[in-house]
């Protein structure tokens, strides 16, 4: 009786095993993207100085929490140093996982790519934030660069290049507008 | 007495042929827009857009064929062809055919000698061979995983391929379509570039920030050369020994010397760069910048950006896009 149940699950471990071979075979033959990139370009003008915009849109590791909504809380690997890791808990649960790969203070212009996570049905992913003073005022330009969620022909809805422009084009547009009151406040 | 209609078709051909053939006519960018399903046609002496060719979905490849003067573009999500009849003008243009072209058909390239066509299916890892005249299907080869970019090597009778899933380029006997050993290179390889004279093939590897320098007599990598952020496409110059390489990321090209191997100079352009061709005098460069949604035109010399020309949503210009005069 033992020895049976022993042996079902021995057979049930094969199973699972040959499986997951079988979907790591799948997930080979797919493509690593989406068909076709999409792009998202938000822009916001802010009355108030560029350095006060860029202490906050430039602190890569600690700072989003302070102006983007969706964002609850951020912790690096390694600051604001380029190759550092930040993990942004999105409120609600979710996560993202990104990578610094360019960080310029005389130009007040950041780069990063999401290395993994499940808050934004994207994939390839890579975006800019550049601060531009403008006399007192400010711009700040958020663009973004990336392919949708399903990698193959006929995605499901949530998973299509609508999907995942509609979902970035939420993050920043709902970011710019509350970096603006958030930098506007005296 | 009035010549003979014969004669007179004659005159007029030699006529036209004339004019097209004036020098410092001025040439045109066919140029795919991903995001707008079409083929922007731009004249090049001061950008005007004098034409859109409506395409097949999401179109990105494209190639130039001088005789018959056809323009061949790739629409992976449509997953066919479209052969544009270029007229006496651009506004004479009109797509001829489509050629249902696998699941995902990215790169393509044409020999012109043969007057054949290679398109890579990037979703099921196969080239497709077309006569590039009859425009019919003649044969397709299993090569490796993410067929991106597609150089022909007409003097050796080599078709290569950009395998952007396994860093390899695969090579294949234009004759037997027969697949050779695959040449490891960078990481994520997927545009090519093939030097005749100095029987080299260089890739840019995306994922590697590199290009590598092929020895195709040895049929190994030579060399490895750090350029930009997201290498992307390549386009030799072979009158000045000058590589050129879009950096998607760094929103810039990097200019090599093919003699020296050293990157010369990195000149900022649009946003996003990929597509790269040069004017068929070979003094200017244009680049394709796809998060601009502009065409940026350097000094193929010195690189310095000269004038910037609007160009449509999500241009690609994966390809030869310019036409010879």
């Amino acid at each position: 009786m033992k020895s049976n149940s022993k042996a079902i699950a021995a057979a049930r471990r094969t199973l699972l095993a040959g499986l997951l071979t079988l979907a790591a075979c799948a997930v080979q033959g797919a493509l690593a993207h989406g068909p076709s990139r999409q792009k998202v370009i938000e822009g916001v003008d802010i009355d108030a100085p560029a350095d006060k915009v860029w202490a906050l849109v430039g602190d890569f590791a600690e700072g989003w929490p302070k102006w983007h909504p969706a964002i609850e809380a951020s912790s690096a690997d390694n600051g604001n140093a380029v190759g550092s890791l930040r993990r942004l808990t999105i409120k609600g649960g979710k996560f993202l996982v990104e990578r610094l790969d360019l960080y310029d203070p005389s130009t007040m212009t950041l780069k990063y790519v999401i290395r993994s996570g499940d808050a934004l049905p994207v994939t390839n992913y890579s975006s800019m934030v550049t601060v531009r003073a403008d006399g007192n005022k400010t711009h700040v330009e958020w663009r973004g660069a990336f392919y949708r969620g399903y990698p193959n022909n006929d995605p499901p809805p949530e998973q299509n290049d609508e999907a995942a422009l509609a979902a970035v084009t939420g993050v920043y547009k709902t970011g710019l507008e509350n970096l603006k009151a958030v930098a506007e406040k005296k | 007495m009035a010549p003979r209609p014969r004669c007179r078709a004659v005159a007029l051909a030699l006529v036209l042929l004339a004019l097209a053939r004036a020098p410092g006519a001025v040439p045109y960018a066919y140029i795919t827009d991903q995001g707008s399903d079409d083929v922007a046609v731009l004249d090049l002496a001061d950008g005007t857009r004098v034409a859109t060719l409506k395409v097949g979905h999401a179109p990105v490849g494209v190639a130039v064929l001088a005789q018959p003067a056809r323009v061949f573009v790739t629409s992976p999500e449509s997953h066919d062809v479209q052969v544009i009849a270029r007229g006496a003008t651009p506004r004479s243009d009109r797509v001829e055919a489509r050629l249902p072209a696998g699941e995902l058909p990215v790169g393509v390239a044409v020999d012109a000698r043969a007057a054949r066509l290679y398109v890579g299916d990037m979703s099921a890892g196969r080239l497709l061979v077309f006569d590039a005249i009859g425009l019919q299907a003649t044969g397709s080869v299993a090569i490796g995983r993410g067929p991106g970019g597609i150089a022909v090597d007409a003097e050796a009778g080599r078709v290569y391929v950009a395998d952007r899933d396994d860093d390899a380029v695969a090579v294949v006997d234009t004759r037997t379509l027969a697949r050779g050993p695959d040449i490891a290179v960078g990481q994520h390889p997927f545009g090519l570039a093939l030097d005749a004279a100095l029987r080299r093939l260089y890739t840019a590897n995306v994922y590697g920030n590199s290009v590598s320098v092929v020895d195709l007599a040895l049929g190994r990598r030579i060399a490895d050369i750090a350029v930009g952020a997201a290498p992307y496409c390549l386009l030799l110059h072979p009158g000045l020994h000058r590589l050129y390489v879009s950096n998607q990321h760094d929103d810039s090209i990097s200019i090599i010397d093919t003699q020296t191997l050293q990157v010369v100079t990195t000149v900022a352009t649009g946003g996003y760069p990929e597509g790269l061709d040069l004017a068929p005098d070979g003094n200017r460069l244009y680049v394709v910048n796809w998060m601009d949604d502009t065409v940026s035109e350097h000094d193929a010399r010195s690189g310095k950006l000269l004038r910037r020309f609007a160009g449509g949503r999500n241009n690609r210009g994966m390809g030869s896009f310019v036409v010879p005069e």
